[in-house]
């Protein structure tokens, strides 16, 4: 499918800004292990932070593809950034669907400016995949909630002004927005990570934590089946888009790299074993770029193959990305390795892409799950 | 046996794991989980006009093919057939 005029556009627009605003400042970040509030306010300055959000409350209601052409754009120039794209829509989708109105006019305007930057608290040390186990606590107290708890794995944790916190309110999971200045909530960073380390990873504890009753999304026990779910299926899509981003990094690193590089008396792209590479790189990138692609068709059509097509965009996206990250350091050699170039930045951030908002198991199970029955029936 | 039976049943018969499913059947017992959830309720937006709201978010309205089809028509102003 070919974008269209306005569409390349928008991308022309994301990729200027990523160039200059976030690119050559990504290997620092990388390094420094955050990225700086002023981009973030540029980002949300461009209307990044509340791309999906309604007109009316601000936001630039943007499309799925173009949605995805943002995420792309993001995730060539610096993963980190994207992922704030990603756990900061989650948050204004899930609140879009699920709260009331009072609920959006208190937060979706701000969110929408990147006036305030929303993470996703839903993990905890014995909840990853299976978020039904989560144990954090809520207990009705003066006539709201009191959370007790600890959340990890919280994206943008160390910088979010609002956390959108899962919590069991009499056993049931539910979904709670909490300000980040809430007496009782405290948040300490989680260093040295694998990959993505510019996102400000945090765990985010919980101790006496008074909310208002107002501050509930969604009734009792709705909180993973509904709102989880809902923000994470966006999640999914965000993060396949963010892959195919890393994709064409690693692809247009390498061509350029093998372009220049002589080794035996002629360039590496001359060579045929990494004229396989690159192949398999250009051909990876395009594939998983289509799925994305057909997945956002699909959403937006509200096609019975949404979740399945959204599902394998992810799953390919994904592992697509690590093997052409993998390719892009192997051709780079040693050069790749060392933090003059950012192919192993880039291999790193791909790793963490088949982990986040469902590893490529889940996506697997899921997959052999749903999307095989139309084939043996 | 409703249209509107039929059209639900239908969308369930392509995500359940089961080979035939009555209109009965508790769906949450036979493999329905969160991502059908948000999935049917896009599909009751999308095909049958009805739109689920936090009000709405009880387990028994989508227990079963009766159940969605029961919640359905009370969402339209519809009585029972």
């Amino acid at each position: 499918m070919e974008l269209s005029e306005t569409q390349l556009e928008l991308r022309n627009q994301c990729r200027a800004f990523a160039e200059a605003e976030i690119a050559p400042f990504a290997d620092e970040w990388d390094r420094r292990e955050a990225m700086p509030v002023e981009t973030l306010r540029k980002m949300g300055g461009r209307g990044y932070l509340g791309a999906l959000i309604p007109k009316e409350y601000g936001g630039g209601a943007l499309g799925r593809i173009e949605f995805g052409i943002l995420n792309e754009e993001l995730g060539r120039a610096c993963s980190s950034a994207r992922s704030l794209v990603t756990v900061h829509s989650m948050v204004c989708h899930a609140l879009n669907r699920w709260g009331n109105e009072a609920q959006k006019r208190q937060w979706l305007p701000s969110l929408a400016s990147g006036e305030t930057i929303a993470a996703f608290a839903l993990s905890e040390a014995e909840a990853g995949s299976d978020a039904q186990a989560i144990r954090t606590q809520a207990f009705a107290s003066q006539g709201g909630y009191r959370l007790e708890g600890s959340k990890r794995w919280v994206t943008f944790g160390q910088l979010a002004d609002l956390f959108l916190v899962f919590a069991r309110l009499e056993d049931q999971p539910t979904a709670f927005l909490v300000p980040a200045q809430t007496e009782g909530l405290r948040r300490s960073a989680i260093p040295d990570m694998y990959g993505l380390r510019a996102s400000s990873i945090a765990e985010v504890h919980l101790e006496q934590c008074w909310i208002p009753e107002s501050a509930m999304l969604a009734r009792p026990g709705m909180g993973v089946q509904a709102v989880a779910s809902y923000a994470l299926g966006l999640g999914r899509y965000s993060v396949a888009w963010g892959c195919v981003g890393i994709a064409q990094a690693a692809l247009e690193a390498s061509a350029r790299y093998a372009a220049t590089r002589v080794q035996f008396g002629k360039a590496l792209a001359e060579h045929q074993l990494i004229q396989k590479m690159l192949s398999d790189m250009v051909t990876k990138t395009r594939a998983a770029r289509q799925l994305c692609i057909a997945a956002g068709i699909s959403q937006e059509r509200r096609s019975s193959s949404a979740l399945l097509d959204t599902l394998c965009a992810k799953y390919f996206a994904s592992t697509a990305a690590v093997a052409i990250a993998n390719d892009a350091l192997q051709i780079h050699g040693a050069q790749g390795c060392s933090g003059a170039a950012p192919v192993q930045r880039f291999l790193r951030d791909a790793k963490i892409m088949e982990i986040i908002e469902g590893s490529s198991q889940i996506q697997q199970i899921l997959i052999a799950h749903y999307g095989t029955k139309e084939y043996y029936l | 046996m409703s249209t509107l039976n039929a059209e639900i049943r239908g969308f369930f018969s392509k995500r359940m794991p089961i080979q035939e499913l009555s209109d009965d059947d508790d769906l949450f017992s036979n493999g329905f989980n969160s991502l059908y959830v948000l999935e049917l309720f896009d599909f009751l937006d999308a095909h049958l006009g009805v739109k689920v709201e936090d009000a709405d978010l009880e387990f028994d309205n989508f227990r079963s093919v009766n159940a969605v089809a029961t919640f359905v028509r009370r969402k339209r102003g519809e009585g029972e057939e």
